[in-house]
């Protein structure tokens, strides 16, 4: 039993400290603003990070990743967490969707589809919640209708991340009326966002730009060639995806960098702020052994609800603790953004954000019932 | 990384699980309790013939080492009545002089099972000032202080004990996750079994989200006890590091104990349920040396001295 992330995981955390700070601009607020140029340094970052072949370290070599442990894939989530994504949406083609593909792609798709993710060049948004099917993800209804030797699109999905700025969709479409299990009949697409057919509108949100959208559907169309995997079966690809979102970002990443400004203001070396930063700091290195021991387990197969969820459901719990820890500390002059080279002077938009941490990619509900429910059966079985 | 016990110290602990077991369980430290005598005749025997407080917790032998932390939470698994903890805290050079270990904050008054070590010295928890501890007869009961024993501190002792603090901490938190963990897995298959309103309890949202805390808590203290005992074991852990699983432990004690008894409703507060025993038991252990509140302001004070690492390490303060 023992706990070093090891020499080669540790000097990449050197390495890619030092080359984010070369890159990131002074006032770095992370790439999801309205502004060009803030986009044009995610597009630079991921390149740079595609040519020191850093970008895809996780991948196996024969799709140009580097066939790193598993350990210096968690310290690259880590650090471009920490540092307010820089690689900005294209995590999302980086961390589930190429290897989604690897897995369930025909060799077509994946000499299509995983260059340019692995040169960070593409951006994937994922089509899966609708207005009626939240948590209820199954009850997906987005229709997929026979039209010669393909299908027509037409329905609605909703909270499409980065839909805007997206050249593909991840898309779950229902192509049979459940039988059974009403998981059944549900079939991925990969679907490019200039298809005709297709709109996105972007949601107003508190969360600021690009994070929530709704995106419609009117007679697409899309044929065999876009279908990932098999048809009707998508909810084994679904399935899948969620396994590799499961064990989540790595929020005590950039709770830890927040916790470690806090402790420098003046009044966290006491009273009731002192010691609500101290049990923080506790609480943030659990979340991250929590996290460890999901990613071990991942690593050796053994991976089930009580870890992955129990991981998630600290981390996002830290998340909100520690954003209002920062707001409260700064008080009003935390309330609007005050730029500058810290995390701390983007308190408010941290705090905006951390009221989706137990929302996104499965509420913090339906990780407890996850937990409960491995939990019992352990002990009934 | 290498997050598995050694096969060895995976066997010692089970022989000493299955021993416990058939002692009884957790009913030994019923029987304890109504006659301590109990301890010495019938659970120390187990103790001499597994070896177990002859181990050196945090040596450089990892099954040896893995061994006795296993062993520490097999124990708080049925809340043993015998100060294991206080025992294995002395550090093996020591053992010549020392008999057991207890970390104190001020001069207190009772310490629990003080009876069965001859030679106990108190630490304090900050400072290095280290005393004789002399115990003044034997157990007198209290509902969460089983086996409080009345002690005066006596003459200073000139060597200090190294590392008191943080192997103490480090065999509570052991001892505290095997408790946890045997309340946790009770909630567990309890809320599956118990019908009302004709489903399984299980099914209630509401005792989800119980089970799903308990599970949270007691997961997080698991691993955070090793990943501070392996620190300790390579001479990194600082007293913050100790503090914070210090913390660690009082909370998770509290969620899954609080939450534990919600799950079982009136039939866990019967002294019959193992549920009420644990959690009587096991508070002595929660609140010594200090309770919530103080620990987090020593924790506080050790991270404004000597910083706290992190992914972004907290660097420590200038405290005039
Ligand atoms: C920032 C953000 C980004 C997102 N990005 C994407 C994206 O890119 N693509 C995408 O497809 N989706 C995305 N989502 C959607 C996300 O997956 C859903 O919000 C989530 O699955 C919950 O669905 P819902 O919001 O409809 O809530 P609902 O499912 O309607 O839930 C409402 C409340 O009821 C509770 N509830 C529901 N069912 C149960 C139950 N069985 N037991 C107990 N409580 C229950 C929930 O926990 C919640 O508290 C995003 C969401 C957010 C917040």
């Amino acid at each position: 039993m023992e706990f070093e992330l090891g020499e080669q995981a540790e000097a990449l955390r050197t390495r890619l400290r030092e080359l984010l700070a070369e890159m990131l601009p002074e006032n770095w607020a992370g790439p999801f603003s309205d502004d060009e140029r803030v986009r044009a340094v995610a597009d630079r970052v991921c390149q740079r990070l595609a040519r020191e072949r850093l970008l895809t370290i996780d991948w196996p070599a024969e799709y140009g990743g580097a066939g790193a442990s598993v350990w210096e894939q968690t310290v690259l989530r880590e650090e471009m967490w920490a540092h307010l994504e820089p690689r900005g949406a294209q995590y999302m083609g980086l961390s589930w969707v190429g290897p989604t593909i690897m897995r369930f792609g025909t060799e077509e798709q994946r000499r299509e589809h995983l260059p340019p993710i692995a040169g960070g060049r593409v951006v994937w948004c994922q089509g899966f919640s609708e207005p009626e099917a939240g948590s209820d993800l199954g009850s997906l209804s987005l229709g997929a209708t026979r039209d010669g030797d393909g299908w027509l699109l037409s329905g609605q999905k909703i909270w499409t991340s980065y839909a805007p700025i997206a050249d593909w969709c991840f898309l779950a479409a229902r192509t049979a009326r459940a039988e059974g299990a009403k998981t059944h009949g549900v079939t991925i697409f990969l679907v490019p966002m200039d298809r005709p057919g297709v709109t996105v509108r972007p949601i107003d949100s508190m969360l600021g730009v690009l994070h929530l959208n709704e995106l419609y559907f009117d007679g697409a169309r899309v044929t065999g060639a876009d279908v990932l995997g098999t048809v009707d079966h998508g909810w084994e690809v679904i399935k899948f995806v969620l396994g590799h979102e499961r064990i989540g970002i790595p929020r005590y990443a950039r709770d830890d960098r927040l916790l470690a400004e806090l402790s420098g203001l003046d009044g966290a070396g006491g009273g009731a702020f002192g010691l609500e930063l101290v049990r923080a700091l506790v609480h943030a290195r659990l979340a991250r052994l929590l996290s460890y021991r999901a990613v071990a387990r991942r690593e050796a197969g053994t991976l089930t609800d009580r870890e992955a969820s129990t991981a998630r459901m600290a981390a996002i719990q830290l998340d909100q603790e520690v954003a209002s820890l920062a707001l409260n500390a700064l008080g009003p002059n935390g309330i609007a953004p005050s730029g500058g080279g810290e995390l701390l002077g983007h308190a408010e938009d941290i705090y905006r954000y951390a009221r989706s941490a137990t929302i996104a990619s499965g509420t913090i509900e339906i990780q407890r019932m996850l937990v409960a429910r491995a939990l019992t059966s352990e002990e009934t079985t | 990384m290498n997050r598995a016990w050694t096969a060895t110290a995976q066997e010692m602990a089970a022989t000493l699980r299955t021993a416990l077991a058939g002692l009884g369980g957790v009913d030994l430290a019923r029987a304890a309790e109504a006659d301590p005598a109990v301890r010495a005749a019938r659970l120390a025997p187990v103790l001499d013939s597994t070896g177990v407080l002859d181990l050196d917790a945090f040596g450089a032998d990892g099954d040896e080492a893995g061994a006795a932390v296993l062993a520490v939470r097999a124990c708080g698994a049925v809340v043993a009545p015998w100060p294991v903890t206080r025992v294995l805290a002395v550090p093996p050079a020591a053992r010549a002089e020392v008999d057991a270990v207890f970390v104190v904050d001020g001069t207190p008054t009772h310490l629990d099972h003080a009876d069965l070590v001859g030679r106990a010295v108190a630490v304090p928890v900050a400072g290095d000032r280290v005393h004789r501890v002399r115990a003044l007869g034997g157990p007198k009961r209290a509902p969460l202080d089983p086996f409080r024993v009345a002690v005066a501190l006596e003459s200073l002792v000139a060597a200090p004990v190294p590392g008191a603090l943080t192997r103490a901490t480090v065999l509570d938190a052991f001892w505290t996750a095997g408790a946890l963990g045997s309340v946790t897995r009770l909630a567990a298959g309890y809320a599956a079994d118990r019908r009302q309103f004709g489903r399984p309890i299980a099914s209630f949202g509401e005792i989800r989200w119980r089970i799903a805390d308990m599970a949270v808590a007691a997961d997080g203290l698991d691993e955070l006890s090793a990943y501070t005992w392996d620190l300790a074991r390579r001479g990194r852990a600082t007293p913050a590091d100790a503090l914070a699983l210090r913390v660690a432990t009082q909370d998770a004690a509290d969620v899954v104990l609080r939450n534990g008894h919600q799950v079982f409703g009136a039939i866990g507060l019967c002294e019959e349920h193992d549920l009420a025993v644990i959690d009587r038991h096991l508070t002595p252990v929660l609140l010594r040396p200090a309770g919530a509140q103080r620990t987090t302001e020593l924790l506080l004070a050790e991270v404004n001295r000597h910083g706290f690492d992190a992914l972004f390490p907290v660097a420590p303060r200038d405290v005039g």
